[in-house]
């Protein structure tokens, strides 16, 4: 395989690395390994290595010949929740310093449903910028971006030489109305390189050019905080992979869903935030897309969460805008203005401990973690989890966990079901393990619900893709009860890794600009211009011909007074009383698909809030391999039997096990039965079948229209 | 009590689970159809899911206030309708008469029954603040009026559906009689929305684990609640307490009224007892017994129930009781337009201090004791034409400070206790829809209550009006003249709310000149100190309007707080540093705490307190 070119994602997780390389021929391999707190770099470094041993290369053979290498971390995440971040100041408008820390009130903002009425809980997050730290300067604009008192340079000097004087390593300039007019902000900008080039600076109107100054300032600051640390990991990196072979921009993974080479990442450190999970979503897009599926809820379930993604229309979903209802994502309870994928999560994992709290029944969302693990890791851990209730009922196997990688010890988990939920319910641990497994999936299905339903989506239109470790052993459970129909990709353990691997470039700008209707074609065509120029400006700097620079337009809108705004294309070139007459003619159609005929309110005028564009850069990548239908028959699979829950009858039976390694293209396998591969298993309920496609991924059909 | 065999722990862990799920899908539709930024941004609605008989079983996670009304409301349509025939599947029922249940006029509440296998078993219902319901003056509640005729269309239990349809003529008719109809159609039509989202997904619970499993999953939550709820009362000590809140300001004269609470604990039971309340008050500060009802639970839920469910269970073991006439159980036509922040408060306030005495004074449950919070809303309505030439109204959401509690400061910028998920609009958004410019907007300086715990800060901001000629301001909040958030164990009051219009001065000059005032005092001109009702002001262009909100109530005695929080305080201009020597005893020099300083001053102080 000398002169082929090799593609390679890396993901690295909470607990484990994972790896993923595949060839020109659409060859894949995988590998997973363990994070390295300390320093994640050393997994990412083991993770190549293992990827290069299993196709007998040296490290620096593969890197040489990788034309693709991709990245998903969690450094930035874990900075965040760890403060680990740089010592962060702030300027902002005369009057308005409090705003970071009031948050809006912000008392629920990013706390589970569980903790909101606990008045224990009603505490402030540690700042990420003191008050301390957090100076005023003398200027201000007006909503239409005139400048009502013009900045002071002297008030901006010695705001900026207070805070070097406390030593900050990095200051975000969010001013009232910058995204209007961004003079200010820019001065004080370069006020502050002029004297202190050594130190970090962010502007919001350069970051997030959006309305609403408590979310534009969290976000600006919390750049501010991480981007320091992040460049200096990304170069750490860089330079090990270059000095390894590696002759391409290395490229790291967005909350957008789309990578960005190291070099311009590294200044926008916040947009890394969700690079691991967002992985999953855009991995399922690209499968959804060549499978021919158009809308998909992706469901990840690992160790310690449950996390859900959704695609329309083969777009992933982004997080709600700051004018949305629902609140938009949080980190370390701050609210954020990204445009990121949204995920929501839940505690309920495999590792998620089960416990009786006043006689009732919870599931996480503590989890036992890799240390001390389910009680079955027989590494201490006496509380039951949900994967010990999973081994309980023959859904694992104790000998081929993680491809053999652990053995778990049945008895361990029986006991601790026993003491800890049985014996207290005075029932058999059969039940209680049984018990856990419906809780979880019934838990599993509510947020799929909540998710879908809350955005005003129908699951019933959406196919589920499971994957991570213990999705693909609870999907056909949590899938049937919304009657979804199921697909477990193929190396749906190391699925983030995936889709890290195969995603494209992609930079999203936008700008707020409140329009009511009757609405101006000059205007809204200048907001897209001022964008257009800056997404060309990107797409060059990754490298792009112009003519290899694709742009989207959208507009966020509302009806008049109504809080809850979509995203409408819009399409290219000049913008006329016609081309808005059909904006608005797609937004009455799109808030009617989402919210039921007759909620738009039209009467009331249509406003327009923020103006974006997507610029996008495909890079070449080699297509998945297509096996050959080789027959239903998945016989020469077989691995043995043994007994596990057979659901309809909601006992313990003989299961046929299959071994997920030999299963060939166009095998029908049929329930119940459990099919065991490296990291997972997936579980096919009685009168239920499941088919493996010519990518070799699995699919379970809904039965009828139920 | 008793115990439901019916089901499993795990069966009743998956439906209590789903009756939640309920829950939160009915407040989602509410919040995507709405158009209100009540509903939208400060979360203040809930919806809620009962049985047949009214009992509430689990309600959403927002506004708390709920609690008190839903079986109040549920009790009235049966009472109207009958429990027979008369209340049929497919009905919807909208509701705000004060008298049959609701708050106040504004807040406007679709309730519907859920029949399964043809027998009513459950009710789904949804209560909403509305931005106008008629009346004298835009926003309804206005301080002129004199009787509850003035403040707003009174609606009964009408069917707006019946057997599923929706009857037109009931929808035209509450528009004819509002302000911004636009908005309110949209936001009765999101109740709709949201009832029928609670009435599909109840049936769909019913036939999937049935009728019996369903419901007694429904009946053993309260029963639960009620069980923990009574063991907690155990462990409290036995007592009478005694508590008194006030409200300056009818909206005529600027009275004082007072509350007065005797609250006993006995057994596995509490009654709050308001005899000897003032009588009605002839302005909008009085509430009927939903808002007694209401003002009680909003007390007892977050201090004594932190982790017990909120639902009938825990109103089983209370008992309630205030005269009749009086103005927190008053009869018609007292008006009742501000009854959510004033007669509703005062209630709450005087049960906050009753049952925080209650806590601080067990082993077991102290830490939970605290001061009272943001005890007086001051939020401000600004009318006129907008910056877009339209007639409008706005009321600007902003937030006063926790009470203390008996090991921390109060949250600052809290907002009202019973909101879970507030949130207060960002400037930028306020500026996008009402023709000001906001001079500052920040933490006020020595306005949570002192003591060793502080309470928290709340805000205060001033503006202009700007894109516009026509602006003018009116509020309704109490705490002007008497602190409204009382402090606790030694802990002082939080600030008073404070409103002010400066007129005739040099703003224009000031802000030519290049600079911007940072409080009132530094701008030339006239004050008109407001007082706690102030009806529609105008603004003219030279005219800075002020506005605070009223602190959080402290905890403990100043002279006992940490004095580097003190001195931290200071620094974050949250304490001045007159109130640090004053009031904490402590003396800050170059930035540090001179500690034996302070030590020698907190014995001064303590011995002028004994006149020693």
């Amino acid at each position: 395989m000398g002169s082929t070119m090799y593609t390679i994602g890396i993901d690295v997780g909470g607990t484990f690395t994972d790896g993923f390389l595949m060839d020109e021929l659409g060859t894949m391999v995988s590998a997973k390994t363990q994070s390295t707190q300390e320093d994640l770099a050393i997994g990412v470094r083991e993770c190549v290595s293992l990827l290069a041993k299993q196709i007998n290369l040296l490290p620096r053979d593969l890197l040489k010949n990788t034309h693709l290498f991709s990245h998903g971390t969690t450094v930035v995440v874990n900075a965040l929740l760890q403060y680990r971040g740089v010592k962060t100041g702030l300027i902002t408008t005369k009057g308005f310093k409090n705003h970071l820390v009031m948050m809006r009130v912000g008392r629920g903002a990013g706390l589970p449903e569980s903790e909101l009425r606990d008045m224990n809980r009603v505490v402030r997050p540690t700042p990420i910028v003191p008050l301390s730290l957090t100076e005023e300067v003398t200027e201000r604009v007006d909503r239409e971006g005139k400048v009502v008192v013009p900045l002071d340079h002297d008030d901006a000097r010695k705001a900026i030489d207070k805070l070097v004087r406390q030593q900050v390593k990095a200051i975000g300039v969010s001013l009232l109305w910058s995204f209007k007019n961004s003079s200010h902000e820019k001065r004080v900008r370069d006020l502050i390189e002029e004297s202190h080039p050594e130190i970090f600076v962010t502007t919001s109107s350069e970051l997030v050019p959006v309305s609403g100054e408590y979310e534009r300032t969290a976000t600006t600051v919390l750049n501010c905080y991480v981007s320091p640390m992040l460049t200096k990991y990304l170069r750490r990196l860089e330079n090990y992979l270059r000095k390894n072979g590696l002759n391409r921009d290395p490229l790291i993974m967005q909350s957008l869903g789309g990578v960005l080479p190291f070099s311009e990442a590294c200044g926008r450190g916040v947009s890394a935030l969700m690079s691991g999970p967002a992985g999953g979503v855009v991995g399922s897009n690209y499968l959804a897309k060549l499978l021919g599926y158009k809308n998909v809820i992706t469901t990840d379930m690992g160790g310690t969460s449950f996390d859900v993604g959704v695609i329309i229309d083969n777009a992933p979903l982004l997080a709600p805008s700051a004018y949305s209802p629902r609140s938009g994502p949080h980190i370390v309870r701050y609210s954020l203005l990204l445009p990121m994928i949204d995920i929501t999560s839940i505690g309920s994992g495999g590792g998620s401990v089960v416990s009786i709290e006043d006689g009732e029944v919870k599931i996480g969302p503590r989890s036992a973690g890799s240390r001390p693990g389910p009680a079955c890791y027989n590494r201490g851990g006496i509380e039951a989890t949900v994967t010990d209730a999973d081994l309980a009922l023959g859904y694992i196997s104790s000998k081929s966990f993680l491809g053999g990688m652990m053995r778990l010890s049945k008895r361990k988990a029986i006991t601790s079901l026993k003491e800890t939920i049985a014996d207290p319910f005075g029932i058999d641990v059969f039940d209680a393990a049984k018990g856990i497994w419906k809780v979880t999936n019934s838990q599993a299905s509510d947020l799929i619900r909540n998710v879908t339903v809350g955005r005003g989506l129908d699951p019933h239109d959406f196919t589920l893709f499971a994957f991570g470790g213990a999705g693909p052993i609870h999907c056909t459970s949590y899938g049937a009860e919304l009657g979804m129909s199921i697909i477990i990709p193929q190396l749906a353990p190391q699925y983030s890794a995936f889709g890290v691997a195969i995603s494209d470039l992609k930079q999203t700008f936008s700008f707020s600009d409140y329009m009511r209707s009757p609405f101006e074609p000059e205007r809204i065509e200048s907001s897209f211009t001022k964008l257009e120029i800056r997404a060309r400006k990107e797409g060059r700097a990754w490298g792009l011909a112009d003519s290899e620079i694709r742009l989207f337009r959208s507009i966020d809108m509302r009806y008049r007074a109504q809080t809850n705004s979509l995203t409408v294309p819009a399409p290219p070139g000049a913008v006329t009383s016609k081309t808005i007459r059909s904006i608005l003619m797609r937004f009455q159609e799109l808030y009617e698909s989402r919210y039921g005929k007759g909620t738009a309110y039209a009467e009331a005028g249509t406003e327009l809030t923020n103006f974006r564009i997507d610029v996008l850069g495909t890079r070449q990548r080699p297509q998945l391999k297509k096996f050959d239908v080789d027959g239903p028959d998945p016989s020469r699979a077989l691995k043995g039997k043994r007994e596990a829950l057979v659901e309809a009858d909601d006992n313990l039976g003989m299961t046929a096990i299959y071994d997920a390694k030999k299963l060939r293209a166009g095998n029908i396998v049929s329930g119940p039965s459990v099919i065991e591969s490296e990291g997972t298993s997936v579980v096919v309920p009685p009168s239920q079948s499941l088919l493996v496609d010519q990518y070799l991924n699995f699919h379970i059909d809904r039965n009828g229209d139920d | 009590m008793r115990e439901n065999k019916a089901t499993d722990p795990f069966t009743y862990e998956i439906v209590s689970h789903k009756l939640w799920q309920i829950t939160e899908e009915m407040a989602l539709a509410m919040k995507n159809v709405s158009g209100s930024p009540i509903v939208t941004e400060a979360n203040d609605f809930n919806v809620a899911i009962s049985l047949s008989d009214g009992q509430l079983s689990t309600m959403g996670a927002h506004n708390a206030l709920v609690a008190g009304v839903i079986p109040l409301l549920i009790r009235n349509i049966l009472e109207d309708y009958g429990s027979g025939d008369e209340i049929c599947k497919g009905d919807m029922f909208v509701i705000n008469d004060p008298h049959k249940g609701a708050l106040h006029q504004l807040d406007l509440a679709v309730v519907a029954p859920v029949h399964y296998q043809n027998e009513l078993v459950a009710w789904t219902s949804v209560i909403a603040h509305e931005v106008d319901i008629g009346g004298m003056q835009h926003g309804s509640p206005s301080p002129k009026a004199t009787e509850i005729f003035q403040e707003g269309l009174r609606i009964p239990a009408l069917k707006l559906v019946e057997k599923g349809k929706f009857q037109w003529d009931i929808f035209r008719m509450i528009l004819s009689n509002v302000r911004q109809a636009g908005l309110v159609g949209l936001d009765i039509k999101a109740r709709v929305a949201t009832n029928s989202v609670g009435q599909a997904r109840l049936y769909d619970l019913l036939s999937r684990f049935g009728r019996k499993v369903t419901l007694s999953v429904m009946q053993g939550v309260i029963d639960r609640s009620e069980k923990k709820f009574r063991e907690r009362l155990l462990e409290l000590p036995e007592s009478h307490v005694g508590a008194i809140d006030y409200i300056d300001h009818d909206g005529h004269t600027n009275k004082i009224y007072k509350i007065v609470l005797k609250m006993t604990k006995e057994s596995d039971s509490l009654s709050f007892d308001y005899s000897g309340t003032d009588d009605q008050a002839p302005g909008h500060i009085n509430c009927t017994i939903s808002g007694l009802i209401t003002g009680v639970m909003g007390a007892v839920f977050p201090y004594i129930c932190y982790d017990i469910p909120w639902n009938q269970g825990v109103m089983k073991a209370i008992s309630i009781h205030a005269p009749e006439g009086s103005l927190v159980n008053c009869k018609p036509p007292a008006p009742t337009g501000w009854a959510s922040i004033a007669g509703m408060f005062a209630v709450r306030n005087a049960a906050i201090q009753a049952v925080c005495k209650l806590l601080g004074s067990s082993r077991e449950h102290w830490r939970q004791a605290g001061g009272v919070w943001e005890g007086g809303k001051a939020a401000p309505v600004i009318m006129g034409i907008n910056q877009y030439g339209e007639r409008s109204a706005y009321l600007y959401q902003s937030s006063g400070g926790a009470g203390a509690m008996a090991y921390k400061d109060g949250y600052d910028c809290s907002f009202s206790i019973s909101s879970t998920k507030p949130s207060i609009p960002n400037i930028e958004t306020a500026e996008t829809f009402a023709p000001a410019l906001f001079l500052f907007n920040r933490f006020r300086k020595d306005s949570g209550g002192s003591g060793k715990y502080r309470g928290g800060a709340a805000l205060e901001f001033a503006f202009v009006r700007y894109g516009s000629t026509d602006v003018s301001v009116g509020g309704s909040g109490h705490g002007a003249v008497i602190p409204a958030s009382q402090g606790i164990f030694g802990g002082y009051p939080g600030g008073f709310i404070l409103r002010s219009i400066k007129r005739q001065t040099n703003i224009d000059a000031i802000l030519v000149a290049g600079k911007i005032p940072q409080s009132i005092e530094e701008i030339d001109g006239n004050v008109e100190v407001l007082s706690a009702k102030f009806p529609p002001t105008s603004l003219d262009s030279d005219a800075v309007f002020y506005n605070s909100y009223s602190g959080g109530g402290g905890y403990g005695d100043p002279l006992d707080r940490d004095p580097q929080s003190v001195l931290q305080d200071v620094i974050n201009d949250i304490v001045s540093p007159e109130a640090a020597r004053s009031i904490y005893g402590v003396v800050l020099r170059r930035g540090s705490v001179d500690l034996s300083g302070t030590e020698t001053l907190r014995k001064t102080i303590r011995n002028d307190r004994l006149g020693v």
